[in-house]
């Protein structure tokens, strides 16, 4: 068995004396309350064999306390206030969960919509969190969890440029996506699978958006001047009305039917309109102001050629996801600072493009200094994969620590969740994944996801 | 290139060529039964294409050779069930029964998948004609090698199809109650297949009840394919079943199916998995499952077995699949255990002997596996 009931844990000597001390005063009390009631009912102290807090960084033993939720304790000897929480003893590695970087895991009704508004929001679409909302949607969920994954990007998986907005989400106490972490602006290039050239012109119209938008900007913010100039027309108008008035009497007085023939009416000013609101072009000056990222599906060399040229052009916070050839301009996304999201599920290549499997391509990012968060790839399906792939990456000669960190650290970082996700220590979530072996690539070992709004099911 | 490789990780790069006959002790870091169980620091005595003894403290014979390789000695993998390899998909439109047709006639040696097989660890793959008639014909035995594949069974198991890719618009039947009805008026054929076993294809419960039912008639032991939405009917088969599931497609990791797997592993059935076609075909394809259902179940010994014992037995071949007395030198060296994704195939023996594999990555090496 990996798993027993520990014996009491070593406590330093000062705290051993207090103990005795405290005897009597426990003893008066022992009739009057249970002794297991100060932690929550999902308190659970591990003692492990070692710790993995984040990529290079491991501490053997190690004792975590998980409770409410949250890690309350990660360190190399127990916690002094958790005596009454349910202890375990794992005998193996505990770690972090994942961050899937791109997942489908949304509600059937939003993965389906035909909706084309481009504005659309996926945080505004989620079910709450509560047991039975959408059976479906936690079924899968559930399956997310089950292999090691607690926090996931949801977009919509629109086939077009145009996706609307995704977000960060946990996964909640009810299995069902939270919406946290931050939220990008989405878009595709050379999606459509059409031959007539107009996929190549994707990247235009994603600069000709931006342009567009700023354009609108213009006409809003030139406004106020504009109504300032009309004030001003206005008092003009009114001189001149009243110029006009008096001229207009002194004729009639005169019987100058001649002169008022002549005579004019000043037209009144028209009153600037402010443009139209458009949703979208808002949204998209939110993201071009930096409170929104820029996540755009880009494969072939072209696109991403051109994406980074708009992005240097408007200084976008730009994460590329896909980047079936982006190993092919790795020196420069990496000079860019652009980080990629690799999908491990459906990321093939043609067969004649020998050489380039997703070993070689991850490998080449990441040598380059490029960022790469691995996903499973917006099916909604494939996080089970996520582990496998990660450990053929290893396999195939990458950087073990990288790889922990493309499914750890970096994810939880584009996201938006470093604070909470992607690695161990005090205030984090709690959803750990606990493994045997050399690492949680390992499938002939015992692994088990401990899930922290859930508590400790044996 | 590949071939000197291997062979410096074997550690028969400096040693002169092994004499005919002449027994080999292989030495390893661990070596994995054939229940599933890592001996670690174990051994493997060969004599040509036969495993003689294995274990931690194995007789070394006089005249052996000792080599002493680096990495985990496991049972190259099994395909219990796969149309590639084949040169055409081994089945004949014109006739309504094809009992004696062989998919081992149909045998491509140039097909691409046994350069792929080898350098995914695969030692053996069970070869069926297309199931397109409710007497398909023969399945095959054929191991990947170095100088193509080599026919281990030719006639390995008859095939009965009860499935709708029996259905044939011009010859008929048209739909399940017709082949049923044929098969309820053939069934008597299945008595002449008691010493093979058959391996019935199906895509319902309804053709497992009816095949069961012949089965018990005829007294023959039956071996499930299961085919289409398995997890919605698979639940029809008794505990202790043999069968045959597909493995994963590349890049999908499906719910159902993976519940299905939790489903029927639970019941106690025996699973192999196959590749089917050559669509679903991958390298890598038949470990990928096996590391998924690893996980899904909790259980890395059905798991193995589901790839080397239990789809060689499905295949019907006593000897492949596994490390034990008795049993083929079909040996692979991974860099650790099959089942962990960050393995990777050092060195495959096929057969007793040495065989290139694809090219290892660069830095192969400067891996474990190098001789001392």
């Amino acid at each position: 068995m990996q798993i027993r009931q520990p014996a009491v844990p070593r406590a330093p000597r000062l705290r051993a004396a207090a103990s005795l001390l405290a005897v009597p005063v426990l003893l008066a009390f022992a009739g009057a309350r249970p002794l297991r009631a100060q932690e929550g009912p999902g308190a659970v102290l591990i003692e492990a064999d070692a710790a993995w807090i984040e990529p290079g960084s491991v501490i053997e033993p190690a004792w975590i306390l998980v409770r409410d939720g949250r890690q309350v304790w990660v360190g190399r000897r127990p916690p002094q206030e958790a005596r009454n929480a349910r202890r375990v003893r794992w005998e193996g590695t505990v770690a972090p969960a994942l961050v899937d970087a791109w997942s489908g895991l949304l509600p059937a009704d939003l993965a389906a919509a035909r909706d084309s508004r481009p504005y659309l929001a996926v945080r505004d679409a989620l079910p709450a969190d509560l047991p039975g909302a959408d059976p479906e949607l936690a079924a899968r969920a559930r399956a997310q969890r089950a292999a090691g994954v607690s926090a996931v990007w949801l977009g919509l998986p629109r086939s077009g440029l145009h996706r609307g907005r995704g977000t960060a989400a946990v996964l909640g106490a009810a299995d069902l996506p939270v919406a946290a972490g931050r939220e990008a602006l989405e878009f595709q290039l050379g999606g459509r699978s059409d031959v007539s050239g107009k996929r190549l012109a994707d990247a235009e119209r994603f600069a000709a958006l931006l342009e567009q938008a700023l354009d609108y900007r213009d006409q809003r913010e030139e406004l106020p001047e504009k109504l300032e100039k009309y004030a001003q027309d206005l008092e003009d108008w009114k001189k001149k009305l009243e110029e006009y008035a008096g001229r207009k009497k002194e004729l009639e007085e005169k019987g100058d039917s001649e002169g008022l023939k002549k005579l004019k009416e000043p037209q009144r000013p028209a009153r600037p309109q402010p443009p139209a609101r458009n949703p979208w072009f808002e949204q998209v000056l939110r993201g071009l102001d930096g409170e929104l990222a820029f996540r755009v599906e880009a494969n072939d060399l072209y696109d991403l050629r051109r994406l980074l040229e708009i992005r240097e052009e408007h200084d976008l916070e730009l994460v590329v996801v896909g980047g079936r050839e982006a190993d092919l301009l790795a020196e420069e996304l990496a000079e860019a600072e652009v980080p990629v999201v690799l999908p491990v599920a459906a990321n093939a290549l043609p067969p004649a493009q020998e050489g380039r499997s997703l070993v070689e391509r991850y490998r080449r990012l990441v040598e380059a200094g490029v960022e790469v968060a691995l996903a499973s790839g917006g099916s909604g399906t494939g996080a089970g994969l996520l582990l496998i792939r990660a450990g053929e990456l290893v396999a195939g000669g990458a950087d073990p620590e990288a790889v922990w960190a493309s499914l750890t650290t970096i994810p939880a970082r584009l996201l938006g969740l470093e604070e909470g996700h992607g690695r161990l220590g005090r205030g984090r979530a709690g959803d750990l994944l606990l493994f045997q072996g050399r690492s949680p690539f390992d499938a002939s070992r015992p692994f088990r996801v401990h899930t922290a709004t859930q508590g400790w099911k044996p | 290139m590949s071939v000197l490789l291997l062979s410096l990780a074997l550690g028969l790069g400096a040693a002169p060529p092994q004499a005919p006959g002449q027994p080999l002790v292989l030495q390893a870091d661990g070596v994995l039964t054939a229940d599933g169980t890592l001996l670690e620091d174990a051994s493997v005595l060969l004599r040509e294409d036969l495993v003689l003894a294995v274990g931690t403290s194995v007789p070394v014979p006089r005249n052996a050779r000792t080599r002493r390789v680096h990495g985990i000695l496991a049972p190259g993998l099994v395909d219990a069930f796969s149309q590639a390899g084949l040169a055409d998909a081994a089945v004949e439109p014109a006739r309504r029964r094809t009992p004696e047709l062989r998919a081992a006639d149909s045998l491509d040696p140039d097909a691409e998948l046994w350069e792929q097989a080898l350098a995914a660890g695969v030692g053996a793959v069970h070869l069926t004609p297309r199931p397109a008639r409710l007497f398909s014909g023969w399945t095959a035995l054929a191991r990947p090698g170095a100088g193509g594949p080599v026919l281990l069974r030719p006639r390995a198991r008859p095939v009965v199809s009860l499935g709708s890719l029996a259905f044939d618009r011009v010859l008929g039947p048209t739909a399940l109650a017709g082949l049923l009805d044929d098969f309820e008026r053939e069934a008597g054929a299945l008595a002449a297949w008691r010493e093979t076993g058959v391996l019935v294809v199906v895509d319902s419960a309804e053709a497992i009840q009816a095949a069961l039912a012949r089965a018990r008639e005829q007294d023959v032991e039956l071996a499930f394919v299961c085919l289409g939405d398995w997890p919605g009917y698979a639940g029809a088969l008794p505990a202790g079943s043999r069968v045959c599931l597909p493995v994963l497609e590349p890049g999908a990791w499906p719910a159902r199916q993976i519940e299905g797997w939790r489903l029927l592993h639970g019941r106690g059935l025996r699973i192999a998995f196959g590749t089917f076609g050559s669509r679903a075909w991958a390298p890598g394809a038949l470990r990928d499952t096996a590391l998924a259902f690893s996980r899904a179940t909790g259980d890395p010994a059905a798991a193995l077995a589901a790839v080397t014992t239990e789809a060689a037995a499905f295949a019907g071949s006593p000897r492949a699949g596994a490390i034990a007395p008795g049993r083929r030198a079909d040996l692979v060296l991974w860099t650790a255990h099959p089942l962990d994704a960050s393995a990777r195939v050092q060195a495959v023996l096929s057969g007793g002997r040495s065989v290139p594999v694809a090219p290892p990555p660069a830095d192969l090496l400067e891996m474990p596996g190098e001789p001392e």
